[in-house]
């Protein structure tokens, strides 16, 4: 039947994808991954107007920087598509490499860093010199709890660990990405947004908790995501579009615009 | 471009067609409260069938279905939303296969005397009770028995073939299809359906319908623990043709629900100018 109150058309929302991975996969469970030809295919499909990507090798192979600079070649000329690198934190402690590893990122044109939390847990004395060049740039940083997909659980560690990073790093926005829990994320994700100003949600946790901050602590805290090739684009595109609670302006915050602001904010 | 797709973009819902979501839980969770009471889940869930373009729900237990806790206090629940709604809410009772066999034909025939024809078993989440084990199989010879439905969040594939086998004529449909071994089985066995409910994979949807056919699906959403919208979107988007997304969106779950007896008769009227 037809919907009580039109929904703002999908176009309108200039949709904004946080977490797309490029690459090819070889997994039962996934089709075979993303080119670049295929994943601007994808976005037309699903009408997203532009997408941070990765590539699925840096998530996993070390050194990341192969991958990551693989990344560059292939989205070089594509203005829809925005690299990602995923980093971690520099062997040698100190301010110098991981400033070195930054300043490398943000001339090759990436503006934003995906972290990958299983590989390094987050601890505040392993991440803070890295999270502190980041800083400095104001890097939107994507905390990734996955293993072979971009979606992942945390545990009590890991909320609290993210929850003192965060603390520590005030000017640093950083993105709990893709988390998903069944029949709930942690419990503690939510209380955490709502304390700590500058953490996000992504909408990968669709049971209610992601409306529940978009509603409670404000939509400017949520970001659009498919976590493509991994998840099915069409119930995250749908999700944000058919919301009944939030009004227009807010979701295109959420589609896209909040995630523009931070790219914007990037110094 | 399909109209349904245009449709469903434009922000206008899926008009003219009949949309019934075949998975939804209504109810008190361990988690979260997602409604405050019956009037408010009444009053709340035609607002989000009628924000989203959805003319019923079949209605399922919240946080009594798992185990440890007393599933007829769940069905009660249902009943209740069931006489407020009886039109677009279609209530599938629980039991929990742990209970003694007496209580479980017990509240059985109190749900079915009350109107309850489908039934949405959980046994994963209840101590994994197995899906052959006798005090199921006891329940699927007492919905056998009654032409009811048999829904339940999963089965072993061996487990599924053996009782599909066993009672030919009753319908059984599993939740939280991703594809993979469940595209044979919907194939080979005309009772076994497939509720689409899942955080699944690119492609996920246009490869089970290749495999098995659309009429093999029924939307599914796992709503109010998710907005209804996230059901319909693969559907919306899915590389299949318009008359093949009617199906899963709703034809083939009325026709379900009416050969069991539980189809409202506004539905009824709706699925004869449908069909």
């Amino acid at each position: 039947m037809r919907a009580s109150k039109a929904m703002p058309g999908l176009d309108t929302l200039r949709l904004f994808d946080s977490c797309m991975t490029l690459g090819r996969l070889v997994h039962s469970a996934y089709s075979p991954g993303l080119t670049v030809d295929q994943a601007l295919e994808l976005m037309d499909r699903y009408h997203i107007a532009e997408a941070l990507v990765h590539e699925h090798d840096a998530r996993l192979i070390h050194p990341r920087e192969r991958a990551n600079r693989r990344l560059l070649e292939a989205v070089a000329g594509q203005p829809r598509l925005h690299p990602v690198w995923v980093i971690e934190p520099p062997k040698s402690p100190g301010p110098d490499a991981a400033r070195a590893l930054v300043a490398t990122m943000l001339d090759a044109g990436v503006r934003a860093a995906r972290l990958p939390m299983k590989a390094a847990p987050p601890l505040l004395w392993l991440w803070e010199d890295l999270c502190a060049a980041l800083e400095e740039h104001r890097i939107p940083c994507f905390l990734d709890f996955g293993d072979i997909s971009t979606s992942g659980e945390v545990s009590d560690g890991d909320v609290n660990g993210v929850r003192e990073i965060a603390l520590a790093h005030p000017e640093l926005p950083m993105i709990l990405s893709q988390l998903f829990g069944g029949l709930g994320v942690h419990p503690a994700v939510v209380p955490l947004v709502r304390r700590v100003p500058n953490l996000y949600l992504d909408i990968a946790g669709i049971l209610e908790f992601w409306r529940e901050v978009a509603v409670e602590a404000g939509p400017e805290r949520i970001l659009f995501s498919t976590g493509a090739p991994f998840a099915d684009p069409g119930i995250y595109v749908s999700n944000v579009q058919y919301e009944p609670r939030l009004d227009e302006p807010a979701k295109r915050k959420i589609a896209g615009d909040n995630l523009r602001r931070l790219l914007k904010e990037v110094r | 471009m399909s109209e349904i797709l245009k449709n469903w973009i434009a922000g206008l819902g899926l008009p003219g067609l009949l949309v019934i979501d075949g998975h939804i839980h209504m109810g008190e969770w361990r988690h979260a409260a997602t409604f405050a009471n019956a009037d408010e889940a009444a009053a709340q869930s035609v607002a989000a069938m009628d924000a989203t373009g959805i003319d019923a729900c079949c209605v399922q237990s919240g946080g009594y279905m798992f185990e440890g806790m007393d599933y007829r206090l769940g069905n009660d629940f249902l009943l209740e939303l069931c006489r407020r709604v009886p039109d677009r809410l279609i209530g599938f009772a629980c039991v929990n296969p742990n209970d003694s066999r007496g209580n479980i034909l017990d509240e059985l025939s109190r749900v079915y005397d009350a109107g309850i024809r489908a039934l949405k078993l959980i046994n994963d989440y209840q101590e994994r009770y197995p899906g052959d084990g006798p005090n199921l199989m006891a329940v699927y010879e007492f919905a056998a028995r009654r032409g009811m439905i048999v829904f339940n969040h999963s089965w072993r594939q061996d487990v599924i073939e053996k009782i599909s086998a066993a009672f030919p004529d009753t319908t059984f449909i599993f939740g939280h299809y991703g594809g993979g071994w469940p595209d044979a089985v919907l194939k080979e066995r005309a009772n076994v359906y497939a509720n689409i409910w899942c955080v699944a994979p690119l492609g996920w949807l246009d490869r089970g319908i290749a495999n098995a056919g659309a009429g093999k699906f029924i939307l599914g959403s796992d709503g109010f623990l998710n907005p209804l919208s996230v059901g319909i979107g693969p559907v919306a988007f899915a590389q299949a043709s318009d008359a093949d997304k009617r199906s899963i969106l709703g034809l083939t779950m009325a026709r379900l629900l009416e050969k069991a007896g539980a189809l409202p008769d506004p539905l009824r009227r709706k699925l004869k100018e449908n069909d």
